[in-house]
């Protein structure tokens, strides 16, 4: 992480947009929702990180060389296509875009799982594949309308 | 008490093991859970770093398909067994009820498709409807000893993943 959750709130107040985009920190955050429900304030510090990574992917401002913003939008195409995710199919695919040498060294990991029953290649999906797409197309939001409230909010 | 079984996408794969567990005590405990018909991936955290109505829209989906299983009024609870998929799907229900832009937008793609949500469908998690639903007082005294596929250990030990028993998240109060 290149700055704290707590610094990026105060480059946020402070108007610094130009760092606080370009920032790896919201790319290194798990999700877990913790600092959410801890944080005495009430801040949504994980509604936050997400709407800033929205801005950067908007931007094109996300950070190369992260597996990460890769893998995320994998996992996007994937369900949007599928809508179902494959989690080999997601782990190859951000492997080969990011650290092909990786997937040698985790094949063995991966036999595995398979032997177990644990992973399989087949490609999960919904019945009606258009149906899905069709839904997906009429709920995007337009470029027009972007919601960056969570982090206009923390001004 | 309806209820529909999400298993969400890792559930056949890696979370194995907990599918197991649930689907066993499950059964010993008369839950009725069995699984959503053609339910579709929630988003995970993914979809909503990307655009949020998206990823409400996938949520909201899943609600609708839960909700036709039940014609009327009653209520009727998808249980979301990962704590990932239900989150995603716990915010899109909230943001649908709280919000009445995001509920406009959401419903107006789910007509698009010929379906409607009206916000019957609760997610519920696993662990709230163990200790909510049966309570804990009917698991000790005529709990499952532990059927085939590890039971009520592995069950809890899994479920209990981080983000699953958070304060502010509706209806988890362990």
């Amino acid at each position: 992480m290149d700055h704290t959750p707590r610094r990026i709130i105060g480059m946020i107040r402070e108007g610094d947009r130009e760092h606080t985009i370009h920032s790896i920190t919201p790319w290194l955050r798990a999700s877990c929702y913790s600092c959410t429900v801890e944080c005495p304030k009430q801040i949504p510090i994980t509604g936050m990180m997400h709407a800033l990574r929205r801005i950067a992917l908007r931007e094109q401002s996300y950070p190369t060389g992260l597996p990460v913003p890769v893998m995320e939008r994998g996992f996007v195409n994937m369900v949007a296509k599928r809508g179902r995710s494959t989690e080999s199919w997601l782990a190859v695919r951000m492997y080969l875009k990011t650290a092909p040498i990786q997937l040698v060294k985790h094949a063995w990991t991966g036999q595995r799982l398979m032997r177990r029953g644990r992973m399989s290649l087949g490609r999960e999906s919904v019945r009606d594949r258009a149906q899905l797409m069709k839904l997906l197309r009429a709920a995007e939001t337009p470029p027009s309308r972007v919601p960056t409230s969570v982090v206009e909010g923390a001004r | 008490m309806t209820r529909a079984y999400y298993p969400g996408c890792s559930m056949s794969g890696t979370e194995r093991a907990y599918e197991g567990s649930l689907l066993a005590v499950s059964e010993t405990l008369g839950t009725g859970l069995n699984e959503l018909d053609d339910w579709n991936c929630c988003g995970a955290s993914a979809l909503a770093s990307v655009d949020e109505d998206r990823a409400f829209a996938l949520g909201a989906r899943n609600l609708a398909l839960t909700e036709s299983r039940v014609q009327g009024e009653a209520p009727v609870d998808p249980v979301a067994a990962r704590t990932g998929c239900y989150r995603a799907l716990l915010e899109a229900e909230r943001s649908m009820a709280e919000q009445q832009a995001v509920a406009n937008r959401i419903d107006g793609a789910l007509q698009a498709v010929g379906l409607r949500y009206d916000g019957r469908a609760r997610v519920r998690h696993p662990i709230d409807m163990v200790v909510n639903d049966i309570g804990l007082e009917r698991i000790s005294r005529s709990g499952p000893r532990d059927p085939p596929g590890g039971g009520m250990k592995t069950l809890v030990t899994t479920a209990r993943a981080a983000a699953s028993i958070r304060p502010g998240f509706k209806g988890v109060r362990t």
